[in-house]
């Protein structure tokens, strides 16, 4: 379904992707974790060409990204992207911001986008805060409806960019079990997470990074109890081994690629 | 005296309506990815800001029928409201460059994280100005955005340089007329005066009307 | 462009009138009567711009009264006020030269005094509470910590305020003062079929300079940051952020 060969990106001299090769099929739910820094963001931003690639091919759903005659209008549409912030449109309701691309890009009537976007918002379990606008709303809410938003396109991708780190501990589980639901309904997932509790019940692959290689990549069990590489004993062994109220990888700063 | 005011009232709100159109036009080419479109933008902005409006109303009304080919230009001189005519245009052009300034400094202002949501729930390009990007920056640059309306606003007294007959002409032709200029003159200065306040307070209720909104703007990067 | 080189001969008139021979005009005379406003008005509008900001009601309401109209009024209609009555009200006889100069000094006294007040504002409460701790009295304070602060802060403004002051100097071609405007309706009144250049060279005139003191005033913001003026409500006495002590007390105007 997504398939990256030699992809290699620049920021002026320093090399964010390092010669990136990944294949992921449908219906696969892949967690990407490593140090920040380590280029996941941009990785998962190249999927749907936020962020443009130097070198290599990154082939899509059958698209390949560096065609320029590739629609990547249409090919967005079939993406969907949960960010660290949210990103909500604030001068919109969060039913509003759900009923926004139904209605423009795919056309859809008033009513049907109505409709459609108070399902998904049951679905994230907000359906009474469908007026509410964005600044009334909890960080765990505004991700829920962020998440809704995305999926209000029926997409056959979900990209999800740190969803839970810019959240208060308390509130991270409910956005968690959102996104759990969705693996399980067969979405293709890929996660930027250091949430390892939610990678072990759901992910099928972990993909290591660091300085913008991939480091490792394997099954989840694999990943946990017997990892390769030397660098990935040690970010785990950070991970796991901290008691989780401590949550110390929750305040590590935006990472800065 | 009132049909001065009606003149300027007209003025007024047609220049604010139309720069509007013209300074967010020109705010997004601005921003435009296409070089020449930019380059344009940056051009009108340079020009219209650095040259004073009493200028372009002079150009417009002396030297535009000029440069017309002859007939045209004639006929233009002969037209009784060309003078109103031509202080639309000008001070239209004037205004929107300083317009567009504030509209480019409001889309600045926009988190980059609201365009890349529009961009991967696959909207278009206009599409994510329309209904994303440019609501969020009205909200916000509402103060500055009032401010240079009642500027236009009080602009509209130099279009009396070329004989349009609004408020501030129709006072000193009262002074020349009948020597009771200063009554005129002062019930003049009235109206400006309450009219710009007017402008002000509107904008500040506005202003608190749209808060919900504003407020969570500014929230939005610092969760 | 041969038409522009002829234009180019006059260049004389464009840029100081009839001087040595007649009276100063052209543009050095849009330019002498910004700067003496610009000076004048700073003094004046400072003194209004803190009074602004003072608690006690009889020192900031005249001020904000005194900005919010002059503000509010058409800077065209006060060079009318000073040119056609006041003179006769004073039975004086002003030279068009000092009315106008008078007039825009009172204009531009409202916008620097708006000016003074945000960059005063824009200095963080906790620098004068940190002075204070140190052990200065409130003035010592406002002219050792905050007014070098608000000062830096103001810089851009002030650059960018010259501009539009300086391109506002152009209305005192209506009363008919030789400025540059007036210059090049002149010559181009002399040979009306070289309008267009006569006009391109006004327009050259202001251009040169309005761009290139918006340079400066960028490379400025740069440096110390730009103040939003747009931001500052009028507020009567903002205690919080004040020069001035709590409740009652000094004025420092």
């Amino acid at each position: 379904m997504i398939k990256f060969t030699n992809v290699n990106k620049w920021f002026g001299d320093h090399q964010v992707l390092k010669d990136i090769t990944l294949e992921i099929s449908r219906g696969e739910v892949v967690v990407i974790c490593g140090p920040s820094g380590a280029g996941k963001s941009t990785l998962i931003r190249t999927i749907n060409k936020l962020e443009p690639i130097d070198q290599g091919e990154i082939i899509v759903d059958g698209f390949n990204l560096m065609d320029p005659k590739t629609d990547l209008t249409a090919l967005r549409a079939e993406i969907g992207m949960v960010f660290q912030h949210f990103n909500l449109y604030p001068h919109r309701t969060a039913l509003k911001n759900i009923m926004l691309a139904p209605q423009k890009v795919r056309g859809l009537s008033k009513k049907k986008a109505t409709e459609r976007s108070l399902e998904l918002l049951k679905k994230v379990g907000l359906a009474h805060k469908s007026d509410a606008y964005p600044i009334q709303l909890s960080g765990g809410e505004q991700q829920r409806v962020a998440i809704a938003r995305s999926l209000a396109m029926e997409p056959r991708i979900m990209l999800f960019d740190e969803p839970t780190s810019a959240l208060d501990p308390e509130l991270i589980n409910e956005v968690l079990d959102v996104m759990t639901s969705l693996a399980r309904e067969g979405m293709t997932m890929i996660v930027i997470t250091h949430e390892m509790g939610f990678a072990r019940s759901v992910a099928n692959r972990i993909i290591f990074m660091d300085n913008g290689e991939i480091l490792e990549i394997g099954g989840t069990l694999d990943m946990f109890t017997k990892p390769k590489h030397q660098r990935t004993r040690e970010f785990m062994s950070k991970v796991l081994h901290i008691p989780v109220a401590n949550n110390n990888h929750e305040d590590k700063p935006e990472e800065g690629g | 005296m009132i049909t001065g005011i009606k003149v300027t009232v007209l003025i007024a709100v047609v220049t604010s309506v139309m720069s509007l159109l013209l300074g967010t036009l020109i705010a997004v080419m601005r921003k435009s990815r296409i070089t020449p479109l930019r380059a344009l933008g940056g051009l009108y902005v340079e020009t219209f800001r650095n040259i004073p409006g009493l200028l372009w109303l002079l150009f417009f009304y002396f030297v535009f029928p000029e440069i017309l080919p002859s007939g045209l230009g004639e006929k233009l001189n002969a037209y009784i409201y060309f003078p109103i005519v031509a202080s639309i245009i000008a001070l239209t052009f004037d205004n929107a460059s300083y317009v567009s300034d504030i509209i480019r400094s409001g889309l600045l202002a926009v988190p980059p994280g609201q365009r890349e949501a529009a961009i991967s729930t696959g909207l278009s390009r206009i599409q994510q100005y329309r209904y994303v990007l440019l609501p969020q920056t009205f909200r916000k640059i509402l103060p500055p955005l009032g401010t240079r309306m009642i500027h236009n606003f009080k602009n509209s007294s130099l279009c009396m340089a070329i004989t349009a007959p609004e408020l501030t002409w129709a006072t000193q032709q009262i002074e020349s007329l009948t020597f009771r200029g200063l009554e005129a003159t002062t019930l003049a200065t009235a109206f400006y005066i309450v009219v710009s306040l007017s402008i002000g307070g509107v904008i500040i209720i506005l202003e608190k009307y749209l808060k919900i909104d504003i407020e969570s703007i500014t929230h939005m990067e610092t969760g | 462009m041969d038409f522009l080189i002829e234009q180019f001969g006059n260049w004389k008139f464009y840029l100081i009138g009839a001087y040595p021979k007649g009276p100063l005009g052209g543009l050095s005379i849009n330019i002498a009567i910004a700067l003496l406003c610009m000076i004048i008005s700073f003094f004046i509008g400072a003194i209004f711009g803190m009074g602004r900001l003072s608690c006690r009601r009889y020192i900031s309401y005249p001020c904000i009264i005194y900005i919010e109209f002059v503000r509010a009024t058409p800077a065209l209609l006060l060079v009318f006020w000073f040119f056609l009555f006041i003179p006769s009200v004073l039975g004086t006889n002003i030279s068009l030269f000092w009315s106008s100069v008078i007039a825009l000094s009172i204009y531009s006294t409202a916008y620097q005094a708006e000016i003074v007040r945000g960059g005063i504002l824009a200095v963080p409460r906790g620098q004068m509470e940190a002075a204070l701790s140190s052990g200065m009295t409130r003035f010592q304070a406002a002219r050792t910590v905050i007014l070098p602060q608000a000062f830096r802060m103001m810089l851009p403004s002030f650059v960018s305020f010259f501009i539009s002051l300086f391109k506002e100097t152009s209305v005192i071609y209506i009363i008919g003062v030789i400025d540059l405007t007036q210059a090049g309706v002149i010559i181009s009144q002399r040979q009306p079929d070289r309008m267009f250049a006569s006009y391109l060279c006004m327009a050259i005139g202001f251009f040169v300079v309005c761009f290139s003191m918006s340079r400066v005033a960028k490379t400025l913001e740069k440096k110390v940051g730009i103040l939003d003026l747009s931001s500052y409500r009028p507020t009567v006495c903002r205690t919080d952020l004040s020069l001035y002590p709590r409740g009652r007390g000094k004025s420092a105007a």
